[in-house]
């Protein structure tokens, strides 16, 4: 029986290495600033990049690549809570890009009713959707009229009202 | 003397009416964020920092102020009444408070969690007084190669905190540093990192990655808890006090905690949970009942709840005299004080004496506010935890946005939100630390700045890195971080090969 414990290290590492040549590289390929020492605009972003590669290359060599071989596997083999939480993180951050899209378009009470309802909706279920349905309109309204009215924040209005 | 006719000044700001109802208010919204499971002060600051956008700088601040103890207050409601922590800090508050609630003793240990974070918290603010204007005079010697090693030395101990984790927080730190030189850089001018991006010139604002990280992060991560289920709170309590022999028990572990708390707290990274952990074990060997601890020890709540409300205070030095913020919380506080045109650091006290002085004696105030609010009022604010996270955290994410649109009134930024959260939960998976990312984000530029004006002062000399004596002292401060848990870890596993040969 292998003794070996699962473990990201050596994942970690390939990120960092990647990590740090992808941005060293980018930070090199800068063009050179119109005046002053040239390299000093790229000084900070090679220390970076050196030492992600640096630790990158650490990473593996002190956790190994089969532990992470071994958590990939029992990432996929996770019970199916565990999956379906995972999709409703995914489902979740595809409604924020939604959100985002809208935000300014829609104006804010319009696309945060939207974005409230289909957040309650992954989180309490389509059942709920009576209560999720008046929960976002009220706290889209509510935080509308504090932030325009009291702290001057200015919200994206409806977009039928100039 | 000046010390005392400064912090009378402050008192007599922040005993004002209106300050005393803005610290009211910010203690009552931080309490209630404290007290929901995964979100601690940093997000309670966070998303709620747009409320003060409207405000001058020492309102700002004295309403963080409530909104950061009362998140410290409220935090340990939950680990008492249902076992789960708001935050890291309220972590050890679990060990015994709620062995206490199931012993029927949920009172007791409510009312010990607030005597002992209200006495923590004004030993904390005494030693502030006493420490904050020196260290910033100590500041006001400071060059820019003194302060590029300070930020350094801040990053490395904040490494060095990452517990067995060490290289990964090495990773984590390079990240933050990679988003702080996205922009246009400010000496040369040129567009760095920016993808051709408009809104990216300006940077990448650290309030979002912290919301990003905290706010989002935290409530992705918490989606496990949903379907977990919620665990019942006890709601209706009888007497919230403590008797005389819990009091004879508690008081020397309060007493003791508060300035080990302190100090903890004011070293870059550390924090509450570091500090109220140690207390913990440190009453634990002290404690004539050993056995007790674990099953419903006072002493073992109260030591811990006296050091974290302690950390949170001692968090402040750094911010307010060295302008280098010392946690996630204090980094948000000084991100809103850069807003406002002020710069937290060496000059706060002298060029803003009623903002530094208010907001010191606001830290005595609100801490007997909340212990007010806390005691009497703590059957009412648990009912919040019968309302079902799967409707708050939906709730949380909106405020996150509408926080991050109040910061750059720019949409690209959600884009950045959405996308450091899903980097939060990753990082979560993979035990990579968020705090080195948190703070190098926020020191990043200013390192760089300070780094530059010094090699070019020198003219090329990279010698004036460690001529002085405050550079040598921070030199030392910064290998000694890095070295000295690279020593212990490896004692530790020389010990546990002797121990299987």
């Amino acid at each position: 029986m292998s003794n070996i414990k699962s473990n990201w290290d050596g994942l970690t590492g390939l990120f960092s290495i990647t990590f740090g040549l992808a941005y060293g590289g980018y930070a090199y390929s800068l063009p050179q600033p119109m005046f002053g020492n040239p390299l000093e605009a790229i000084f900070l972003p090679l220390a970076v990049s050196a030492i992600a590669i640096f630790i990158g290359v650490l990473l593996i060599f002190t956790g190994g690549i089969s532990p992470s071989i071994m958590a990939i596997k029992a990432l996929l083999n996770e019970s199916s809570q565990r999956k379906e939480d995972r999709r409703k993180i995914a489902i979740t951050c595809v409604i924020c890009i939604f959100y985002a899209m809208l935000f300014e378009h829609a104006g804010y009470v319009i696309s945060t009713s939207l974005f409230m309802f289909s957040t309650l909706t992954v989180t309490c279920g389509k059942g709920f959707w009576k209560k999720s349905a008046l929960i976002s309109i009220i706290f889209a309204g509510g935080i509308f009229i504090t932030f325009n009215e009291l702290l001057s924040v200015n919200l994206p209005p409806f977009p039928f009202f100039n | 003397m000046d010390i005392l006719t400064n912090l009378m000044n402050g008192f007599s700001v922040a005993l004002q009416p209106y300050y005393l109802f803005l610290i009211l208010v910010g203690g009552i919204l931080g309490t209630v964020i404290g007290m929901l499971p995964g979100l601690g002060p940093a997000t309670g600051v966070a998303i709620l920092l747009p409320m003060t956008f409207s405000m001058g700088p020492t309102a700002s601040l004295i309403t963080m102020m409530g909104v950061y103890i009362g998140a410290m207050f409220g935090g340990s409601r939950s680990s008492i009444l249902i076992n789960t922590p708001g935050d890291g800090a309220a972590l050890a508050a679990t060990f015994d408070g709620y062995p206490m609630a199931m012993k029927g003793k949920a009172e007791s240990a409510l009312a010990i969690s607030a005597i002992a974070s209200l006495i923590g918290g004004t030993i904390a603010a005494v030693l502030m007084t006493l420490m904050a204007e020196p260290v910033a005079g100590l500041a006001v010697k400071f060059g820019p190669a003194e302060y590029f090693l300070l930020m350094v030395a801040a990053l490395s101990m904040t490494v060095s905190m990452s517990k067995g984790n060490m290289l990964k927080g090495f990773l984590s730190m390079c990240i933050g540093l990679a988003i702080s030189t996205v922009g246009i850089d400010g000496q040369s001018g040129l567009q760095r990192f920016t993808f051709g991006v408009l809104e990216l010139q300006t940077g990448i604002d650290f309030l979002v990655v912290i919301i990003g990280i905290y706010a989002l992060g935290e409530v992705f991560k918490s989606f496990r808890t949903l379907s977990e289920g919620g665990k019942k709170a006890q709601t209706k309590f009888k007497r919230i006090w403590i008797s005389k022999e819990e009091w004879k028990r508690s008081k020397w572990p309060i007493l003791r905690s508060a300035p080990v708390g302190f100090i903890i707290g004011a070293l870059p990274g550390a924090g509450g949970t570091m500090a109220s952990l140690m207390c913990y074990n440190n009453e634990k060997q002290l404690s004539k009942n050993k056995e007790e601890f674990g099953h419903g020890a006072i002493e073992g709540l109260a030591a811990p709840e006296s050091a974290n409300n302690a950390a949170s205070i001692g968090a402040m030095i750094p911010m307010l005299s060295l302008g280098v913020p010392g946690s996630g919380t204090t980094a948000v506080m000084m991100g809103a004080l850069l807003m406002l045109g002020i710069q937290p650091g060496p000059l706060l006290f002298a060029q803003h004496p009623d903002t530094a002085w208010g907001l010191i004696a606001s830290m005595f105030v609100a801490n007997v506010i909340l212990a007010i609010v806390n005691i009497p009022l703590a059957g009412v604010l648990v009912r919040l935890l019968a309302i079902p996270p799967k409707v708050l955290y939906p709730i949380v994410l909106s405020l996150a946005f509408v926080g991050c649109y109040a910061i750059s009134a720019s949409v690209v930024d959600f884009y950045i939100l959405i996308i450091l959260g899903v980097a939060g939960v990753i990082m979560g998976r993979l035990d990579i630390p968020t705090s080195p990312m948190i703070l190098a984000a926020i020191v990043g530029g200013q390192m760089e700045q300070s780094f530059r004006q010094g090699y070019r002062i020198s003219n090329q000399d990279l010698s004036v890195f460690m001529n002085s004596g405050i550079a040598k002292g921070l030199l030392v401060v910064i290998l000694l971080s890095i070295l000295l848990p690279i020593i212990s870890a490896i004692r530790a596993k020389a010990a546990k090969r002797k121990v299987a040969a």
